[in-house]
């Protein structure tokens, strides 16, 4: 027990580098998979309903967010710490993605699909202000909104065990470098 | 029962001086004050790890095997312990 939470607060600190790339590499090509079969489009920060992507697009996308992440996280962890290793930043991106494949299963059934639309729906005939959203759509809002802090973490966490970034600045560095990730990525993703 | 030499004032936390020497042999006694070994200054965490940093030919990577934690782990160990000792050599 004690184990398994040391292992979900921080998994760089204890499994083996190789171990880490295995499981990420399996879980990235699981994640496109699942990513084609629930029609979802992945960004850094965001997840969009898609009607019919191809398997390429996917791909591509999700190629996209690993090499992004990874050359801009490894950059800042050069200048940060000058022993900074690519596999220890590459090995973050790929295991802090696996919540977001797990989130994935938001959209089993078409529901997510289902519900954002009849919400916008809702939205645009004014009857949102009237009816309350289903629990259930609740709960999966919830447990998508965990999982996705889960990843952010789990990419902070990993960073700072690949640089040992200590102060508040590079912390601050971190969040506004993903950001900038993001909005970068995210017009080169909406152009494929 | 093995002991353990202390190397913080009980009272207010600073680093302890060597006051006095003896020999078991003779009886002689030597008195004076002097510093305590860098290595004394470390915690028996980081004695520890220096010792096992020695006794796997200075490989992290054997090191992180045999402790079962990461790489980058063993090696932010390492960095904060050289900072460490150079703020003890100041």
């Amino acid at each position: 027990m004690n184990k398994l939470l040391q292992l979900l607060k921080n998994p760089f600190a204890i499994i083996e580098d190789k171990k880490l790339l295995f499981f990420g590499i399996f879980s990235f090509i699981i994640g496109i998979f699942l990513a084609y079969y629930f029609q979802l489009q992945r960004q850094i920060l965001r997840l969009n309903i898609l009607e019919t992507p191809t398997i390429t697009q996917v791909i591509i996308w999700h190629f996209i967010i690993v090499a992004s992440l990874a050359i801009m996280f490894f950059t800042l962890g050069k200048i940060i710490n000058r022993k900074t290793r690519f596999l220890d930043i590459l090995n973050t991106v790929l295991i802090a993605l696996i919540p977001i494949y797990i989130s994935f299963f938001q959209n089993f059934n078409n529901f997510l699909t289902v519900q954002t639309t009849q919400m916008l729906d809702a939205i645009k005939d004014g009857s949102i202000y009237t009816q309350s959203p289903p629990v259930l759509f609740i709960l999966v809002g919830f447990i998508g909104l965990f999982l996705f802090i889960y990843y952010i973490y789990l990419l902070f966490i990993g960073f700072k065990t690949a640089t040992n970034a200590k102060k508040t600045s590079h912390y601050v560095l971190f969040f506004v470098l993903l950001i900038i990730t993001d909005i970068l990525t995210s017009g080169l993703i909406n152009s494929i | 029962m093995k002991t353990k030499l202390p190397t913080l004032c009980p009272s207010c936390e600073s680093l302890l001086n060597v006051s006095q020497l003896s020999c078991e042999n003779c009886q002689t006694v030597v008195q004076g004050t002097y510093p305590l070994p860098i290595f004394l200054k470390l915690s028996p965490k980081e004695q520890e790890f220096i010792l096992q940093f020695f006794l796997t030919s200075g490989s992290l990577k054997e090191m992180a095997a045999q402790l079962g934690i990461s790489y980058p782990t063993v090696r932010n160990q390492l960095d904060d312990m050289i900072q460490h000792i150079k703020d003890l050599n100041i």
